[in-house]
């Protein structure tokens, strides 16, 4: 059963496509990313499967049921807003029970559900503050148990984090996944981080321009684009553009290289090659996927050793384990390698729906 | 420097202008005689006492007090539904049409209104000329202004879209919402709106002498009438008319601090 579901649904704006053709289908449960560029749609998805704004063409589903014609109040759903918008004039434990007033649950209810919440959420002791008493942090727990507090269908979050600092952002990104999959409820998290959409998610959503790009899970996305848009989008990436030959063959200037065989048309593509897959070659020695350069910048990364490598006045970066000893130094010539496996090409225009 | 010596000629110019007329107003009012002298001789209470004895005096400030009243009761109506109207509407144009009309009443001098309104309902047939309906109608106008600003400010500052969206989706009614969240979050821009339409409203002159007969004068236009009578009474006229304004600045003073811990606080220095 589908907690979410988007068919072929598009949003208009004049002649303006904000949302164009997008199918989605959420699983019960599952927790999907939604990414993509500012602009590019994510809020207007939200905002179509909450009921805030209507389709032109498609349809939404929640729990199977088509929601033509039910709006946003009887829709059931939780929805976590960026800058928190807590009801200022009401206390935590109010702006948490606020759901369950209106459905007017008994007062006893009502009084433990609040209380197992703000306990969810980690806020036992602050049940009598006021939102502005409370950190940002702080307010968006509440926000999230107030949400949570209707048991709704789905839970949308509409960057939740970004008006929070790094390490508030880093822990409660954890937690939310945590809470998400004790109370098991189907989620869509919106955010233009990439790399925090790969860290919590089961499936990523990835849009451009209005339209959906691909959706898998993070490895998949990571490992196997879908195309231009998304190699570059995800992740640091080496792109080459040159030409597809076709059976595995990549042709990058003057040299022909043996690369992951995909079913992609003969023809102008670009070549992506992840940094840590490419490898500094011993020798100048034989072997395919042979390309030479001079070491131009060394960036240190903890773990990691960052090399800029000048190869044809094309910048290649190589990600080395901090731990090898002889690591290149600046104007240094090096060989690079790679296998072809590792090396994905992708044209500009495919697109691998979920 | 320059700071302290902007400040210093504020306070001066507040003390000459502001505190030293009411301060020798109220001395006058208990003054037995001022008639050559820097301040009145004698002390007496009998002002106060003729004061309350006329039944045109307490009978306009009953008058005065009634209009004020409803002036603020109502403006605070139209206010609440104006400012929840243009926030729900979210037509650039229509806010700034708003911003405009609401602006057009202090740009008009209150005598061009009065002599206006005059002139609109003064028919043969049936006058509204000297009834209190006519006076409300014209105080309301003329405050409306100084109840929306602080208003608008104040629904700017809540940001009501997203809470509306917020509390809708968690299943409120319009009503709900309206009685939940948006009212109580009003509070502050309604008390400070309350409290200069209800100031304007008591001591408003101008549209009062044109626009009111004699059954609905209120107390400004007899206060200007007592200078007539001795200086004495005018002054406790006076004492009198600026006790309720300070009274009524207090009293939503309290009113504000009673609701302050409740609510948000929003600074409203529109
Ligand atoms: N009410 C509207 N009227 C006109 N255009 C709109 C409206 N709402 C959104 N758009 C347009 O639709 C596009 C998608 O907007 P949306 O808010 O969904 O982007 P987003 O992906 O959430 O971006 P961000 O990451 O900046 O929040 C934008 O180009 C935006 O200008
Ligand atoms: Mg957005």
């Amino acid at each position: 059963m589908a907690g979410v579901e988007l068919r072929s649904v598009s949003k208009r704006y004049g002649k303006f496509y904000a949302v164009r053709n997008v199918s989605l289908k959420v699983e019960k449960g599952e927790f999907v990313s939604l990414v993509g560029p500012s602009g590019c749609g994510k809020t207007t998805t939200l905002r179509l499967i909450a009921g805030f704004i209507a389709p032109d063409g498609g349809e939404v589903l929640l729990d199977d049921v088509s929601m033509a014609s039910v709006g946003v109040r009887n829709r059931q759903v939780g929805i976590v807003f960026q800058n928190y918008a807590l009801f200022p004039n009401l206390t935590a434990f109010e702006n948490v029970a606020f759901g369950l007033r209106t459905r007017k649950v008994p007062e006893e209810e009502l009084r433990s559900r609040v209380e197992e919440l703000l306990a969810m959420v980690g806020l036992s002791g602050r049940a009598a503050a006021w939102p502005r008493e409370l950190s940002g942090g702080q307010q968006q727990r509440v926000a999230l148990a107030r949400a949570l507090a209707i048991r709704p269908k789905v839970l949308l979050l509409d960057e939740p984090l970004s008006a929070l600092d790094a390490k508030v952002r880093n822990s409660l990104r954890f937690e939310i996944r945590r809470i998400q999959r004790e109370s098991g409820i189907t989620t869509i998290y919106v955010t233009h981080d990439q790399e925090e959409a790969l860290s919590i998610s089961d499936r990523v959503a990835l849009m451009n321009s209005g339209e959906m790009e691909q959706i898998g899970p993070p490895g998949e996305i990571y490992l196997h684009p879908a195309n231009r848009f998304v190699a570059d989008f995800v992740g640091v990436n080496n792109l080459l553009e040159g030409e597809y030959l076709g059976e595995g063959r990549f042709r990058w200037r003057e040299h022909l290289l043996s690369v992951e065989d995909v079913p992609l048309e003969a023809g102008p593509a670009a070549l992506m090659i992840r940094p840590e897959r490419l490898v500094l070659a011993p020798s100048e020695e034989g072997a395919d996927n042979r390309l030479t350069g001079t070491v131009t910048g060394r960036v240190f990364l903890g773990p990691l050793l960052r090399l800029a490598v000048d190869v044809e006045g094309e910048q290649f970066l190589v990600d080395l384990l901090n731990t090898e000893t002889a690591a290149p130094s600046l104007d240094d010539r090096v060989s690079l390698t790679f296998s072809s496996s590792d090396a994905r090409p992708v044209g500009n225009t495919g697109k691998i729906p979920g | 420097m320059l700071r302290r010596a902007l400040w210093l000629s504020a306070g001066v110019m507040w003390f000459t202008y502001v505190l030293t007329p009411i301060a020798l107003i109220l001395v006058g009012s208990f003054g037995e005689k001022w008639f050559g002298t820097l301040l009145p001789t004698g002390f007496t209470m009998k002002w106060y006492g003729d004061l309350f004895s006329k039944t045109m005096y307490v009978r306009a400030m009953t008058m005065s007090l009634f209009i004020a009243s409803l002036t603020v009761l109502i403006n605070g109506l139209i206010g609440i539904c104006s400012v929840y109207a243009v926030s729900v509407l979210r037509v650039r144009w229509l806010r700034r049409a708003f911003d405009f009309i609401i602006l057009l009443p202090i740009a008009i001098p209150p005598v061009v209104m009065g002599l206006g309104l005059v002139q609109a309902f003064n028919w043969t047939s049936f006058s509204l000329v000297g009834t209190w309906q006519l006076l409300l109608g014209a105080h309301l106008v003329y405050t409306l202004p100084f109840m929306l600003r602080p208003l608008m400010a104040n629904m700017e500052m809540l940001q009501w879209n997203i809470l509306e969206e917020a509390g809708v989706s968690l299943g409120a009614s319009p009503l709900f919402l309206a009685t939940k969240v948006l009212i109580p979050n009003l509070i502050p821009g309604l008390l400070s709106g309350a409290v200069m339409t209800f100031a304007m409203s008591l001591g408003e002159f101008q549209l009062a002498v044109m626009v009111t007969g004699s059954s609905s004068q209120t107390y400004p236009v007899v206060l200007y009438q007592a200078f007539y009578v001795s200086t004495g009474f005018a002054c406790a006229a006076t004492t009198l008319l600026v006790l309720f304004s300070l009274l009524s600045l207090g009293g939503v003073l309290f009113l504000g601090h009673f609701f302050g811990f409740r609510g948000s606080s929003l600074a409203l220095d529109s």
